[in-house]
């Protein structure tokens, strides 16, 4: 078959491009939960933070000091979760997308050597690609956290079984 | 291998880069997620054969030779000698 021929190419390339959009959706929450810090006008009284006092406030009266959107984000989609009374739904929604590290790993972990590594690549992808899609049109910040952690325990398939594929394809 | 984690950390750079230049969330996910998925998933269906160790074990010796004869096709090695 060629120990490096065209076909072990073309599965390294496409194993590569995989990888690294597994290494992208990895790291992307900071980006996805982005939320500009509070603008305060000049009065605030000394030794108080605008955090402090724009936090100390009603969630109804805080939109005058939420600033221009500088990016589109995911929180900004859904809501203000600046302070800490509410940002433990975005630390929870954050943790929920990253469960899906632990329950890809232990999936394929259990069940590896039970299915092709073909159906685990193409099941990944198609993960990864139905739970993308989830979260692109969630209604609710928990959907599309779901939508994450779908994305993520494919990407993790592909990256486990990645490893796989090239020591048994590659001499 | 070594090529595949260098990819998983340079997706790490590409985050980075996405800060700056692309400040929609949801262009991200389709243009840098969704299109290159799709791709990949679709070259995956055509081109990959399962690799040998899953021929071997799991297939009949018909359909392993069958499967890589189309190995050998891709790699441009004509017709090998090979009989069941």
């Amino acid at each position: 078959m060629g120990s490096f021929g065209l076909y072990q190419k073309i599965i390294l390339t496409l194993l590569c491009i995989a990888t690294c959009l597994n290494g992208q959706i990895i790291f992307i929450a900071p980006y996805v939960f982005y939320e500009d810090a509070y603008t305060c006008p000049s009065t605030l009284p000394t030794g108080v933070s605008c955090m402090d006092y724009v936090c100390s406030l009603p969630l109804s009266q805080r939109a005058t000091f939420i600033p221009a959107k500088s990016m589109e984000t995911l929180a900004n989609k859904f809501g203000d979760f600046r302070c800490s009374s509410e940002s433990g739904t975005v630390n929870l929604s954050i943790m929920i997308g990253y469960i899906g590290v632990i329950i890809g790993n232990a999936l394929m972990a259990i069940s590896g050597d039970y299915f092709g590594r073909k159906t685990f690549i193409v099941g990944g992808l198609s993960l990864c690609i139905g739970g993308l899609f989830l979260t692109i049109f969630a209604n609710h910040i928990y959907v599309a956290s779901v939508g994450m952690m779908i994305s993520i325990i494919g990407f993790q398939w592909i990256f486990c079984i990645s490893m796989t594929i090239l020591s048994e394809i590659i001499d | 291998m070594i090529a595949v984690q260098i990819f998983f950390n340079l997706g790490h750079l590409v985050d980075t880069g996405l800060y700056f230049w692309l400040r929609d969330w949801q262009q991200v996910f389709i243009y840098f997620f969704l299109i290159p998925l799709a791709v990949v998933l679709v070259g995956f269906i055509l081109v990959m054969v399962e690799t040998p160790i899953v021929l071997v074990t799991t297939l009949t010796p018909e359909e392993t030779l069958k499967k890589l004869m189309w190995i050998a096709k891709v790699n441009r090695m004509g017709e090998p000698n090979l009989k069941v």
